[in-house]
C-alpha cells in the first residue's frame, strides 16, 4: 500500500465522527478482536503458565508440606516450616546476618562509589565511552568468569592481593582471603561491588543527564561551583535515583546468588552462606523442600513489597521527568 | 590556544587522573584474564601479576582442545539462538495483542506477564526441574530452551509493549481501512517498528542465557551436550589450579560476549536502564 492512499482514508475516514468511533471501537475494545487477541497472546501465556507460574504455585504450596526429594508424596504441616523459621533456626539466622552485612555495603559503598564516578563521567567528552566501557564491561561476563578471576586473584599462594602485598613490603598481611572464617564474607562481597558497580552507574548517569543545564549555570552564577553546586543542586534533584539504587541494592542483596554459589558455597563454615544460597542449599542439597520454599515464600513477600516501594519511586522519577 | 582553554583544560586532569586510576582498579581483574592466558603454567606462579615474559598460545590451544570448545560453542550458539528467537516471536505477539486490546483484560494479561520480572527463579528450580522431568525434556535441549523462553519472556513483554504503545493509533486505523488484517498488521507494522526493543531484549536476555550455568547444570548432565558455562566449570574441576589453562578458557568464553558489548553498549545501557526504571 502506498503511503499517500493511506494518508487519503485516513482522512475520510476520520471526516466522519460517527464512522471513525465505531472503528475505534471494534479496533481497541471490540469483541471481535477479543479472540484474536487471545490466540496471539496464548503462546506466551502457556509457556509462562508451565515454566513460570505453575512452578512458583507449587513452592507456595510446598511451603505448608513437608516436602522433601522429588517423588515423596507431600502431606501438609501447617505453618510449621514458618514456625521453625521464626524460631531461629541457627544457619539461617547466619545467612540473614551475612546478607544483612552484605546489604550494608551494596547500600552504602557501592551507592557513593558509584555517585561519586557517575558525577565525573558526567559531560566526561573525550575518554567518556572508553571509560564508560570499562566500568560496565563487569555487568556483562558470565558469572562463572568472574568467580575464576577474582578465585586466582584470591589465591593464598600465588594470588595478586598476596603478591602485591609482599612486593610492597606488607607480607604481613597476606591472607587465605576466601579461606578465613572472618574475611570470606567481605572478599566475597567485593567481588560483587566490582561486578555491580556499573549498573548504579548507569542509573545515575541517566539521573544526571535529566537536571537541566540552566540549574547548574544559574547556580554557578550564584557562586556555587564544585562541591557546592555537588552538594546543592545536584543531590536534591538526584534523590529519586539514589532511592531507586538503594532499593535495588537491598533487592540485589535478596537475591544475591551465584557468586557464593560457585565461589565458597557458603563456607568456611555457613561464613558467606546468604539468604538465597541458604534456600538453595535446604532445597536442592538437604532435599527439605518443603522447608526451603517456606523459605523462599518469605523473601517472595519482601520482594513484593519492595517492588511496590520501587515502583511509587518509579512514579516520581517518571512525574519529575515529565515536569521538566 | 588561549588562556582561558588552557586553564580548562588544566582544571580536567585531576579528574581525569581519578578517573584513569579507578578504570584501572576496575580493568584490573579482566587484564588478569588476557595476561594469565598468555603465561606458561610455570610462570603464572612466579610472576602471578605482571605481564607475560615467555608469551605463548599453548594455553588455548590446550584448552581448546581438553575442554573441547568447539562442541561447547556449537551448544552455547545453538541455545541462546533459538530460545531468544522464538522468545523474540513470541513476546512481540503477546505484546502486540495487549497493546491492541485496551481493556482490563489486556492490561491484566500484561501485568500477570511482566510481573515475571520480579520473581527470582533459582527459588522455584525443584518445581521447574520437576516440570521439565515431567515433560520427559531431561538432558535435552528443548527442556533449557522452553525455561529460556518463559524466563525471557516477562521482560521482553515489558520491553516491546513499552515501544509498541507509541505507534499512532491513525497508522492502525488507516491500515485496517486499507484491508490490513490482525495478524499482517503485526508482521507488517508493529514488529517492524519494535525493532529498537527488540534489539534490546536480545542483547540483555541473550547475554543472560548465554552467561547462564544453572539451569544447564540441573538439566543437561550428558557431557556432550554442555554448554561453554557448564563446560569451563567443569574445565575448572579438572584443572584446578592450572589458571593459565583455566584463563585461557574463560576468555574463550567471554570473547564474543565483550565484543557483542563493545558494538552494543547503547542497546545494554539503555535497557538496563529501562530494566531498573520498570
Amino acid at each position: 500500500m502506498s503511503s499517500t492512499r493511506v494518508e487519503d482514508i485516513r482522512v475520510l475516514a476520520l471526516d466522519d465522527p460517527q464512522r471513525t468511533r465505531s472503528l475505534r471501537e471494534r479496533l481497541w475494545t471490540g469483541r471481535s478482536s477479543t479472540g484474536k487477541f487471545w490466540i496471539a497472546v496464548s503462546p506466551a501465556l502457556l509457556l509462562y503458565l508451565v515454566f513460570t507460574v505453575y512452578p512458583m504455585l507449587q513452592v507456595v504450596v510446598a511451603s505448608f508440606t513437608d516436602a522433601r526429594g522429588f517423588n515423596r508424596p507431600w502431606e501438609f504441616v501447617g505453618l510449621e516450616n514458618f514456625a521453625r523459621i521464626f524460631s531461629g533456626d541457627p544457619v539461617l539466622m547466619e545467612a540473614v546476618g551475612n546478607t544483612a552485612i552484605y546489604a550494608f555495603f551494596k547500600i552504602v559503598v557501592q551507592t557513593v562509589v558509584a555517585f561519586l564516578i557517575a558525577v565525573l563521567l558526567h559531560r566526561q567528552l573525550m575518554l567518556g565511552n572508553i571509560y564508560r566501557a570499562i566500568f560496565f564491561a563487569p555487568m556483562v561476563i558470565s558469572p562463572v568468569a568472574i568467580v575464576f578471576v577474582w578465585s586466582f586473584m584470591y589465591d593464598p599462594t600465588s594470588g595478586t592481593f598476596n603478591t602485591i602485598l609482599e612486593s610492597i613490603g606488607l607480607g604481613a598481611f597476606a591472607q587465605d582471603w576466601l579461606g578465613n572464617y572472618d574475611l570470606a564474607l567481605y572478599s566475597v562481597i567485593l567481588v560483587d561491588l566490582w561486578s555491580g558497580l556499573g549498573f548504579n552507574i548507569v542509573i545515575f548517569l541517566a539521573g544526571l543527564s535529566t537536571i537541566p543545564s540552566e540549574i547548574l549555570e544559574a547556580a554557578k552564577v550564584d557562586g556555587a561551583r564544585g562541591w557546592k553546586s555537588l552538594r546543592y543542586i545536584t543531590l536534591p534533584l538526584m534523590i529519586p535515583s539514589i532511592g531507586l539504587v538503594l532499593v535495588l541494592a537491598i533487592n540485589g542483596a535478596l537475591r544475591a546468588f551465584d557468586t557464593v554459589y560457585l565461589m565458597t558455597r557458603g563456607g568456611p563454615g555457613n561464613s558467606t552462606q546468604l539468604y538465597m544460597t541458604q534456600v538453595f542449599q535446604e532445597g536442592m542439597v538437604n532435599n527439605n523442600f518443603g522447608y526451603a520454599s517456606a523459605m523462599a515464600v518469605l523473601v517472595l513477600v519482601v520482594l513484593i513489597a519492595i517492588a511496590a516501594a520501587q515502583n511509587r519511586l518509579n512514579n516520581r522519577i517518571a512525574a519529575e521527568e515529565g515536569n521538566r | 590556544m588561549n588562556g582561558r582553554t588552557l586553564s580548562r583544560m588544566a582544571r580536567r586532569i585531576p579528574v581525569n587522573v581519578l578517573l584513569v586510576v579507578l578504570s584501572i582498579l576496575m580493568i584490573y581483574p579482566l587484564v588478569i584474564i588476557v595476561i594469565t592466558a598468555f603465561k606458561p603454567n610455570l610462570e603464572v606462579l612466579t610472576n602471578p601479576t605482571g605481564l607475560p615474559q615467555n608469551p605463548t598460545f599453548d594455553n588455548f590451544v590446550t584448552s581448546w582442545v581438553e575442554a573441547g570448545f568447539a562442541n561447547l560453542f556449537a551448544n552455547s550458539i545453538l541455545l541462546t539462538l533459538v530460545s531468544m528467537t522464538v522468545a523474540t516471536f513470541v513476546a512481540a505477539l503477546a505484546s502486540y495483542a495487549i497493546v491492541r486490546q485496551a481493556t482490563r483484560i489486556g492490561s491484566g494479561v500484561y501485568l500477570l506477564l511482566a510481573a515475571g520480572i520480579f520473581l527470582p527463579m533459582q527459588l522455584a528450580l525443584v518445581p521447574q526441574f520437576r516440570v521439565v522431568r515431567d515433560l520427559g525434556l531431561i538432558n535435552n535441549y528443548a527442556g533449557v530452551i522452553l525455561l529460556y523462553i518463559a524466563g525471557a519472556l516477562p521482560f521482553g513483554v515489558f520491553l516491546m509493549a513499552a515501544f509498541m504503545r507509541q505507534v499512532p493509533k491513525e497508522i492502525v486505523e488507516a491500515a485496517t481501512i486499507d484491508g490490513a488484517g490482525y495478524f499482517q498488521l503485526f508482521w507488517r507494522i508493529f514488529f517492524p517498528l519494535g525493532r529498537p526493543a527488540i534489539a534490546t531484549f536480545w542483547v540483555l536476555q541473550g547475554v543472560g542465557v548465554w552467561n547462564d550455568y544453572l539451569v544447564p547444570q540441573l538439566l543437561l548432565t550428558d557431557p556432550s551436550k554442555r554448554t561453554l558455562t557448564t563446560g569451563v566449570l567443569y574445565f575448572k574441576a579438572q584443572y584446578l589450579a592450572d589458571w593459565g589453562n583455566i584463563m585461557a578458557a574463560v576468555l574463550i568464553m567471554s570473547l564474543p560476549i565483550l565484543l557483542l558489548f563493545v558494538f552494543a553498549q547503547r542497546y545494554f545501557v539503555s535497557g538496563l536502564y529501562a530494566g531498573a526504571v520498570k
